[in-house]
């Protein structure tokens, strides 16, 4: 209509003429035909209604204020804008019939449950005909007949297109078929046999047989099938029946058969025995045997017991699978990410994987979950620049502007030990407490009785819950009773007897900890087989509660760590602390270290427990100043445990070759001269010095070796070593030397770092051939010629590295960008991704516009609604009272009017 | 009346005064415990009658004077009084650069314009520097009160030592120990304009003819300065003194020198002395080829020679990476020398500590790519021990070190040096955060946190300590 407007030039009058009779106002159509009054449009109702809206947009179209025309400013050729111009009240007008038919229905049917909708055609279409609905109507049906009838259209029936003249059943005809019995059983009667000819001539391998020179009709065909489906249908019906025969004739002989099967065994069946006697006793029994039945408990279904096979194959997918998740765990991911760890007992990862050792009484079983573990996200978490301590930095800025202050620089070379250390008042502060324990526990040795039998032991103690409670309940035992009271205390306080029982058990696994450092400070020692009994105690009990005893593990790294600071600014600082100090290296620590690898999963890329550990010890070796022979003791025995937690992962540990490679130098270098040291690794002229102690210079015969007492020795006050203990560190390092070169072997750089040991072994063995017996000169050689012939290995099998390729990076430009035609709506965001992201923003908050404008609009239109509905109520309530206050009144004026009357005839009587 | 008796009372008083003085006088000459009254008659000095303190100020100079070759000339024979001596040292210091402030006063009123009393500073510098063990005290006093104070005062001790390290070529240990101290104590520099010249322990005439006297002179400063410390640097000095002075001289001393380049020959000895004074050397060394022109040949063989063994567990490794970042930023280094310097640090990488590492992975990965010209590796010709970076093949060798120390125990580390599996994309790394750790840094870093979760346990529980097998029990007997 809007566009009629704008571009005619005729005249208002002759426009709105013109609209009327296009909206069908005026004109022919414009009053109420017979039809209409069929279909019950009355002019007052509907008809009525829809004029007035005709009229009003009619009007609103004509009125030149609601046409809203859009200048465009620049004129292309071709193209057709649809907002040129804009009739705001037809818009208007079609949201408002759009509301009407969506919310204004809604709003109809609001408090309505269910409603009929009529679909049929044209029904709520007021515009349509009835000619043409009924013409719609009967073509649809036609569609829906011939659509339906050409589903079963086989060739030969199709007399009468369309109609349905019979009902058919795979295309033939109900009334052809006289019985059912030749009909293909349809997949859910039966297995459906057809046989084989039939397969082979008609279903879908047929078509290449030479068949007759008739082609069988598809009716034919079916038949055939049919029939022979339904003979095979019979021929099974036949032998089920035979079946059930002989099923019911063996039911019927089988009292005879169980009389026979019980008759061996009438001890066990009382009431088979009971058969035999009298008619009443037998019937007493039997009610008292179907009593005792009753009351019986009835044999549940056992799991099958597993062949051997199946446990030893599961024992090994179970181990398998531990291994698994320890190598996940070495390369820093998570155990549990792996996609085939659905393992039904996923608890029980880690110990509980054990290999099938024999159940014990004491077993912890599987009732407690070993803890998951994986702790590489912590890896992951630790920041280098975190534990920055600000004493070190300040340390370092102060050199610049250092005011004469720090003069402490004057003989030591190597630094760090200066800003490593940390307060020794804990130190100091734990010291009393391991002296009063270790005095305790000598008492344990010197006390105990050793005539005093396992019989003699009570059979229950009351848990320890510190390590005194625990020396209460142990002090007077022998060494091996101590063993046989761990045990019986792990069996009466089983995990399984009560969920109480955790924490006594993991009190007792911490003390057990502590009681293995006592043992192991013990002079004369303890013998191993105590240690490794208590060793193992603790391996079983650490799954108790792994977060409490890991915990205590941890802090006692940390308590290590301390003691190792302070002893290297001791070492650091005078040369005679050996003379007081006692050793820093306690063998109590390294027995626990050593515990701790095996403990924890030590391959582990990071443990909360060994990681730390790992750190100390390396400082240990790096830092601390050598000089006796429990130093040296100590330092070979870390190189030892170190080994041992890179067994398997093979990590790069510099700091054990190093103080090997050191400590092998040191047996025959020259301390005053650094030439003569071979090697990359460093050395501080007070290492080399302290170093000295081990030149051997003397003849020796003999080869001591290392022992554990060499860790708690002073070895007399002279302090000064002799040349077989020399020879037995020399021989150690040696060992320990072949046993990194198999670690180290697959690493990259091992012609790097093995290189330097051919020299060095060149100048041991040179250097000690007269001096050292040939125990040595042999293991000397060994190690060589392995070395040798590793390293030629290395060289013939390694591959240079290659770069990984990249594309190169451009040079960053610094010119800046113009652009030639800027536009101030043009995005010239070199970046695509934030061009995209603010395209969507734009689009979202358009749309964003858009949906709060309907709602309002929707809003508006519901309050006209109701404003609408609530006049048409008050109408009405009006009209109602109106009428019933007619009524009322009307009563009323009668009632007066009769009682006037009866008045008046009152006083006309009178 | 009253004028005139005031008057004679005054003379009258005078006179007992100027008696008082004088047996004050004798008290103090004749027994040393009497010191108290060198107050007494300071008061009268500073009195206001003219003739009694001027009988006082005689008083006093002789006093001094004799306490000068009595008192502190004795001490620096016997020390062994030092309680009783240290608080003598600084009185008698004390009160003698007052004296000279008068007698600066005094001879600038005679001669009619400025005259500083050098030779009485001369002589008490002379008597404290010379002495075997001057107390701490009295070299703060000195230091703190006077040189660092008073301009006059430092010019003319800068100038007095100069002649006095001069005069004693045999070096006395004593002196060059003593000069250090008080030397390396001065806080305040020598100023480049001479408007800053300000504080006067004796007060110049007037303000605008300062600058034509010398002590109101920058470049008389300068000089005095420059003349001082290297008249100390031609020394024979002790490990100490020397990485001392290394360590102030980029900031503290060449900045203020007249002419920095008579450092050179200073700073190339103490290069090619070799260890941490080397590494030392090298942040005055840099202020001179940068700023001053200092043409030093065949420098970055010396600073390969400087990557050694020790490098990683000095001190001062933070100092000499940062500088060597600065050395070798240059892109107009040749290959070869970049290639030399990445082995070398690499190789010692493989020996090094966990703090050192973390410093080796970093300016490894800056170097690669800053010259990507080195990023063409081969197999492994690489001569450790080769010195000179053009023969020692590593442009042809590959960095297997690098690849070793991706499987460091350390797991941040490994995770460092993974970054060499990657493209080189990410920005260069900043130096600064890798220089300050060390092992307690990691180790607290590590257990600083309770973990979240507990230790993973192993995966077969241990049956006894040592494992058959093991590294330990082979060589170990129990």
């Amino acid at each position: 209509m809007g566009k009629s407007n704008g571009s005619s030039k005729q005249s208002a009058l002759k426009r709105l003429r013109s609209s009327l009779s296009a909206a069908g106002l005026t004109g022919p159509k414009a009053h109420v035909t017979k039809k209409d009054k069929k279909r019950g449009v009355t002019k007052a109702s509907g008809r009525n209604e829809d004029r007035k809206q005709k009229l009003k947009a009619i009007q609103s179209a004509m009125n030149p204020f609601e046409l809203q025309v859009n200048r465009k400013k620049l004129s292309v050729l071709g193209l057709k804008r649809k907002d040129e111009q804009v009739n705001v009240a037809v818009a208007r007008q079609k949201a408002m019939e759009k509301r009407k038919a969506t919310i204004g229905s809604e709003r109809k049917n609001r408090n309505k449950a269910g409603a009929f909708i009529d679909r049929r055609i044209g029904e709520n279409d007021a515009k349509m005909d009835p000619e043409e609905k009924m013409l719609q109507r009967f073509t649809l049906e036609r569609q829906k007949r011939s659509r339906n009838s050409s589903m079963f259209n086989l060739e030969d029936d199709d007399d009468v297109e369309g109609a349905i003249t019979s009902l058919t059943h795979f295309g033939q005809s109900l009334d052809d078929m006289d019985t059912f019995d030749d009909m293909v059983g349809s997949d859910d009667e039966g297995t459906g046999a057809i046989d084989r000819d039939t397969v082979a001539g008609d279903h879908f391998g047929g078509f290449e047989q030479e068949g007759p020179a008739r082609k069988k009709t598809k009716a034919e065909v079916m038949q055939e099938v049919i029939a022979k489906s339904k003979q095979f249908k019979h021929e099974r019906q036949l032998a089920k029946e035979q079946d059930d025969e002989v099923r019911q004739e063996l039911d019927d002989d089988f009292a005879a058969v169980r009389a026979l099967l019980f008759d061996g065994d009438d001890d066990s069946k009382p009431m088979m025995k009971a058969a035999d006697g009298e008619d009443n006793d037998m019937d007493q029994s039997y009610d008292a045997a179907v009593r005792e039945l009753i009351f019986e408990q009835r044999a549940r279904p056992q799991d099958r017991l597993k062949t051997e096979d199946e446990l030893i194959r599961e024992e090994k997918e179970k181990l398998e699978r531990a291994e698994r998740h320890r190598q996940r765990r070495m390369d820093g991911l998570p155990s549990d990410s792996e996609p085939e760890s659905d393992d039904e007992d996923g608890l029980k990862k880690g110990y509980a994987a054990q290999s099938n050792r024999a159940p014990e009484a004491d077993d912890l079983g599987d009732d407690f979950a070993v803890a998951d573990s994986d702790d590489e996200g912590n890896a992951a978490d630790i920041q280098l620049g975190a534990g920055l301590g600000a004493e070190e930095s300040e340390d370092e800025d102060d050199e610049d502007r250092s005011d004469g202050s720090d003069e402490d620089s004057d003989s030591e070379d190597n630094d760090d030990e200066g800003s490593d250390l940390g307060d020794s008042d804990s130190e100091t502060e734990s010291e009393p407490k391991k002296v009063k324990k270790v005095t305790k526990a000598l008492k344990v040795s010197a006390d105990s009785k050793p005539s005093s039998s396992d019989d003699a032991l009570p059979f229950t103690f009351t848990a320890p819950a510190d390590y005194d409670q625990w020396l209460e309940i142990v002090g007077d035992y022998t060494l091996e009773q101590q063993l046989v009271v761990i045990k019986r205390l792990r069996t009466l306080y089983h995990i399984r007897l009560s969920p109480q029982n955790k924490e006594k058990l993991s009190n007792l696994c911490i003390i057990l900890l502590e009681h293995l450092a006592v043992l192991t400070e013990q002079d004369p020692p303890v013998p191993m087989v105590i240690i490794d009994e208590i060793s193992k105690h603790i391996g079983e009990l650490i799954s108790i509660d792994v977060d409490r005893i890991g915990e205590h593990c941890r802090q006692t790294v940390i308590e290590i760590h301390m003691r190792i600071l302070a002893a290297i600014k001791g070492s650091a600082g005078t040369a005679e602390k050996h003379v007081t100090a006692p050793a820093v290296m306690r063998p109590s620590d390294v027995a626990l270290m050593r515990l701790f690898v095996s403990l924890f999963s030590s391959s582990d890329r990071y443990n909360s427990v060994v990681t730390p550990m790992l750190m100390a010890m390396c400082q240990f070796l790096s830092q601390y100043t050598f000089t006796e022979v429990n130093d040296f003791a100590a330092g070979l025995v870390l190189v030892g445990i170190i080994h041992e937690t890179q067994r398997l992962s093979r990590r790069f540990v510099p700091e054990t070759l190093s103080f090997l490679f050191a400590t092998l130098s040191a047996t025959v270098c020259d301390p005053a001269n650094s030439k003569d040291w071979n090697g990359q690794f460093p050395l501080s002229k007070r290492q080399r010095e302290a170093y000295g102690a081990l030149c051997i210079s003397d003849k020796s015969s003999t080869v001591a070796p290392v022992t554990w007492a060499w860790l708690s020795a002073t070895f007399g006050d002279e302090g000064e070593i002799t040349t077989a203990q020399k020879l037995g560190v020399l021989r150690s390092c040696l060992l320990l030397a072949r046993k990194y070169i198999d670690v180290y072997f697959s690493t990259p750089a091992f012609i790097e770092l093995f290189t330097p040991l051919q020299a060095i072994l060149g100048q041991v063995s040179e250097r000690t051939a007269d001096k050292a017996p040939k125990e040595i000169g042999d293991l000397v050689n060994e190690v060589r010629s392995y070395l040798d012939e590793q390293l030629e290995q290395s060289h013939a099998s390694r591959a240079p590295l290659k770069m990984q390729y990249h594309k190169p990076l451009a040079i960053q430009s610094i010119t800046p960008k113009f652009e030639s035609n800027y536009s101030i709506d043009a995005h010239y965001d070199p970046n695509h991704d934030r061009n995209e992201i603010l395209k969507l923003r734009r689009q979202v908050n358009k749309e964003k516009r858009g949906a709060v404008r309907e709602l309002r609009r929707d809003a508006q239109f519901i309050q006209a609604e109701r404003l609408k509905e609530m006049r048409e109520k008050d109408k009405t309530y009006d009209a109602k009272m109106k009428k019933a206050w007619g009524v009322l009144e009307n009563d009323q004026s009668e009632m007066k009017k009769l009682d006037k009357l009866r008045i008046k005839e009152q006083k006309g009587k009178i | 009346m009253s004028l005139k008796r005031k008057r004679s009372e005054s003379k009258k008083e005078d006179k007992e005064l100027i008696e008082q003085v004088r047996k004050w006088e004798a008290n103090v000459l004749g027994k040393q415990q009497n010191l108290n009254d060198v107050l007494e008659i300071l008061k009268v000095a500073k009195g206001a009658s003219v003739e009694a303190s001027f009988v006082a100020i005689n008083a006093l100079g002789r006093i001094f004077s004799g306490l000068l070759s009595k008192g502190l000339m004795n001490r620096t024979k016997d020390s062994k009084k030092l309680a009783d001596d240290a608080a003598m040292q600084v009185m008698a210091v004390k009160i003698l650069m007052q004296l000279m402030q008068h007698e600066g006063a005094n001879l600038g009123r005679l001669a009619g314009g400025y005259d500083f009393p050098n030779e009485m500073l001369q002589a008490v510098l002379q008597t404290v520097l010379a002495s075997e063990s001057p107390s701490d005290h009295l070299v703060r006093t000195l230091v703190d009160a006077y040189i660092d104070s008073y301009d006059d005062v430092r010019l003319y001790f800068y100038r007095g030592v100069a002649r006095m390290l001069a005069e004693e070529v045999a070096g006395d240990d004593a002196v060059v120990r003593n000069v250090f101290a008080v030397m390396t104590a001065i806080r305040s520099v020598p100023h480049k304009d001479s408007s800053e010249y300000g504080s006067f322990w004796v007060d110049p005439p007037a303000e605008a003819d300062r600058q034509q006297l010398a002590v109101g002179n920058a470049q008389q400063h300068q000089k005095a300065f420059t003349e001082a410390w290297l008249g100390l640097m031609r020394q024979r000095l002790d490990v100490g003194m020397y990485k001392q002075i290394l360590l102030r001289l980029h900031k503290r001393i060449i900045p203020y020198m007249a002419e920095p380049r008579r450092l050179m020959d200073f700073l190339t000895s103490a290069y090619d002395a070799g260890g941490p004074v080397s590494l030392l050397a090298l942040n005055g060394l840099y202020t001179l080829i940068g700023e001053h022109n200092l043409n030093y040949p065949l420098f970055y063989e010396k600073l390969y020679a400087l990557v050694d063994r020790s490098l990683f567990h000095v001190r001062y490794r933070a100092r000499f990476f940062r500088l060597l970042e600065v050395f070798l930023g240059s892109s107009h280094l040749p290959a070869y020398l970049i290639a030399a310097f990445i082995k070398r640090i690499t190789r010692l990488a493989l020996s090094a500590p966990p703090s050192g590492v973390v410093v080796a992975i970093p300016v490894v990965y800056n170097l690669l790519k800053a010259h990507p010209a080195r990023q063409q590796w081969q197999d492994d010709p690489y001569d450790a021990l080769e010195r000179d970076p053009a023969k020692c093949n590593a442009l042809q060798s590959s960095l297997w070190e690098m690849a070793t120390l991706q499987t460091h125990y350390y797991p941040n580390i490994a995770t460092l040096a993974r970054i060499f599996n990657e493209p080189f994309h990410k920005p260069t790394f900043l130096l600064e955060d890798f220089l300050d750790h060390t092992y307690s840094t990691f180790f607290e870093s590590d257990t600083a946190r309770t973990p979240k979760k507990a230790p993973a346990l192993a995966v077969q529980p241990p049956t006894a300590l040592f494992r058959a097998g093991d590294a330990v029990t082979e060589f170990m007997s129990f």
